[in-house]
């Protein structure tokens, strides 16, 4: 990669907000970034939980280069519509998904999903693979996707794992000191994340109340659990390339999964990112652009 | 008729290289698609079979996993498995426009045909949709707090219930849940226990029986898919049930039903066994038929 590409530039939450629009799906407003330009294939950036958009706002400039690159923030989170009382599944948001595709005309798409992204990312698989769809898919890249592969997950019915999520939700999100410091957990090298850059995820957690609803989404590891089956067929069946970008350092999605997933892929190849966390997009952008274009 | 006999009237389709076991009957030009409860199957229908074929051509489905479809070795299936299958099936045999008749642990996987149906993603028409002794009022029960009411002692019990099938168990509730038990005879309960015995069907039903935490987990999408539904629905219910008449009737004063929605009470949960005509009749308002 060249060495010119500037990934230092911090954008305040404001102008974020300035390089999308709200699109309107289902009466349902998602914010959407579009970079456009006459490119023939699609980048469409799937973001990971209880963050957004933001994440890639380090690498988006040189992606655009390459690709029309699409970013929405998923319902509940970001500058999408937060909802009250009301529990989105990966099943809706995926629905959702189809139809902003469709009202933005997508061809050629490949797609990068990141931790809860994987699970959209899955299920869409698991669509095309059944005809149920008829997407322009020609790439999946999973990077740092928690992925529930392992059988003993499924089998657990005490829902322990959703407590334990829902228990460090509730105590990570209780004050900005204490998410500050869980979201530091999550890096290689703590400094790698500024404080100005936590804030702006603070503030589009907190955007129209979203911090208040936050936990009922994390019913999403439930339907891990539902959804193991479909979504390990979707993996061994599908014929639409997978290309894996990990990072080693990873506390959550940790190294050990990779080998599950490409266990159940014909067609896959992995990248790796060296010393960095859950967020390559923010702690290795460089190196996370070169794994995403190199073919 | 036997279950072999039952077996031979339908034919198998191959969705996903998965065999579906399908009855079609009738000729008219309403296609009427039936999505069978749990944890039986077609089979369920074969009293009401004779006279709805008059009316409309039928096509019902063993779901994935009951009947005599395939119930392949692997580990569970969801409700949203469940409806792309049903979808891709409709799809092979090239309907255009339906009827759906659901019961049971069928209206859940027609709920979820519905949501697909508002966001636009699916092209067959859908002219009604009827839920029979709906899955309701499991998921009204849980409306306030749904992970409380998983520990809940009557739902506990209701769920060991449905996970612990035995032969003698399915009469039971077969018996519990009719007011008339001596319709019923030894041999027609032993047919749909055969029915879930076949293929190793046995082994599967915990597995399969995973639906109820489903139902919590989509309990949003449903309900908007019924409130937001410009198909005409009709809910057929049992007034009569024991465990959450008041809760559906807090949940109707409070919420804006959609004016598609007609409700039609009190069928007991297997009327389509033990008084078919009675059930004809609430269900279709078909006057004046002889069903035996």
């Amino acid at each position: 990669m060249e060495a010119s590409i500037n990934t230092d530039g911090f954008v305040t939450s404001k102008e974020w907000k300035e390089k999308g629009t709200l699109i309107s799906v289902n009466n349902k407003n998602i914010f959407t970034i579009d970079t456009g330009g006459n490119h023939k294939n699609c980048l469409v950036i799937l973001h990971g939980y209880l963050t957004s958009s933001y994440d890639y706002y380090k690498v988006l400039p040189e992606l655009s280069k390459h690709y029309r690159v699409i970013i929405q923030d998923f319902i509940g989170f970001g500058f999408s519509d937060k909802l009250e009382n009301k529990y989105l599944t990966i099943i809706d948001q995926t629905d959702y998904l189809i139809q902003l595709w469709e009202n933005l005309e997508l061809n050629n798409i490949t797609v990068l999903a990141h931790d809860y992204g994987a699970l959209i990312a899955k299920e869409l698989l698991a669509r095309e693979n059944s005809g149920i769809t008829n997407l322009d898919i020609d790439k999946v890249i999973f990077c740092n996707g928690s992925m529930p592969i392992d059988h003993t997950f499924f089998l657990d019915t005490t829902d322990t794992k959703k407590n334990n999520v829902s228990k460090n939700l509730v105590a990570m999100l209780n004050s900005f000191g204490v998410y500050k410091k869980t979201m530091k957990n999550f890096f290689y090298d703590e400094n790698n994340i500024t404080d100005d850059e936590l804030k702006v995820l603070w503030k589009l957690l907190e955007y129209n109340n979203g911090r208040d609803i936050i936990n009922f989404t994390s019913n999403y590891i439930r339907e891990r659990k539902i959804f193991w089956n479909r979504w390990i067929s979707a993996l061994n069946e599908t014929d639409i390339p997978v290309k894996l970008i990990w990072s080693k350092e990873d506390p959550l999605a940790e190294e050990s999964i990779v080998k599950l997933i490409t266990d159940k892929l014909t067609n896959n190849k992995t990248y790796w990112v060296e010393n960095c966390g859950h967020y390559p997009m923010l702690e290795s952008p460089e190196k996370l652009i070169e794994c995403i274009l190199s073919e | 008729m036997t279950a072999a006999n039952w077996k031979s009237r339908g034919k198998f389709y191959t969705i996903n290289n998965k065999k579906v076991f399908v009855i079609e009957e009738g000729s008219s030009t309403e296609t009427l698609v039936i999505l069978h409860g749990y944890p039986t199957s077609s089979f369920d229908y074969i009293k009401v079979l004779p006279e709805l074929s008059k009316y409309y051509r039928v096509i019902i489905h063993d779901h994935l996993g009951f009947g005599f479809s395939d119930k392949p070795d692997s580990f569970n299936y969801s409700l949203i498995d469940q409806a792309d299958f049903a979808l891709q099936l409709w799809h092979k045999m090239g309907l255009k426009e339906v009827t759906i008749l659901s019961h049971d642990y069928g209206t859940s996987v027609a709920k979820e045909i519905l949501a697909r149906k508002n966001h636009n993603l699916i092209p067959i028409k859908i002219k009604k949709i009827y839920l029979c002794n709906s899955s309701m009022r499991l998921e009204h029960l849980h409306l306030r707090n749904m992970d409380k009411l998983l520990k809940d002692k009557k739902l506990g019990r209701y769920i060991a219930r449905l996970t612990s099938y035995g032969y003698r168990k399915i009469k039971n509730k077969l018996r519990n849940n009719n007011l008339n038990p001596e319709i019923h005879t030894e041999y027609d309960i032993k047919k749909v226990w055969d029915n879930l015995q076949s293929d190793e069907g046995k082994k599967d039903i915990h597995l399969l029986s995973d639906f109820i935490n489903e139902r919590y987990t989509f309990w949003h999408r449903w309900t908007e898919a019924l409130k937001e539904s410009k198909i005409p629905i009709k809910i057929v219910w049992e007034k009569s049930d024991p465990v959450a008449i008041k809760e559906i009737a807090i949940v109707l004063a409070t919420e804006n039903i959609n004016d598609n929605l007609e409700w039609i009470e009190n069928v007991r949960h297997f009327s389509i066994i033990d008084s078919p005509k009675y059930w004809m009749t609430l269900v279709f308002k078909v006057k004046n038929t002889k069903i035996y």
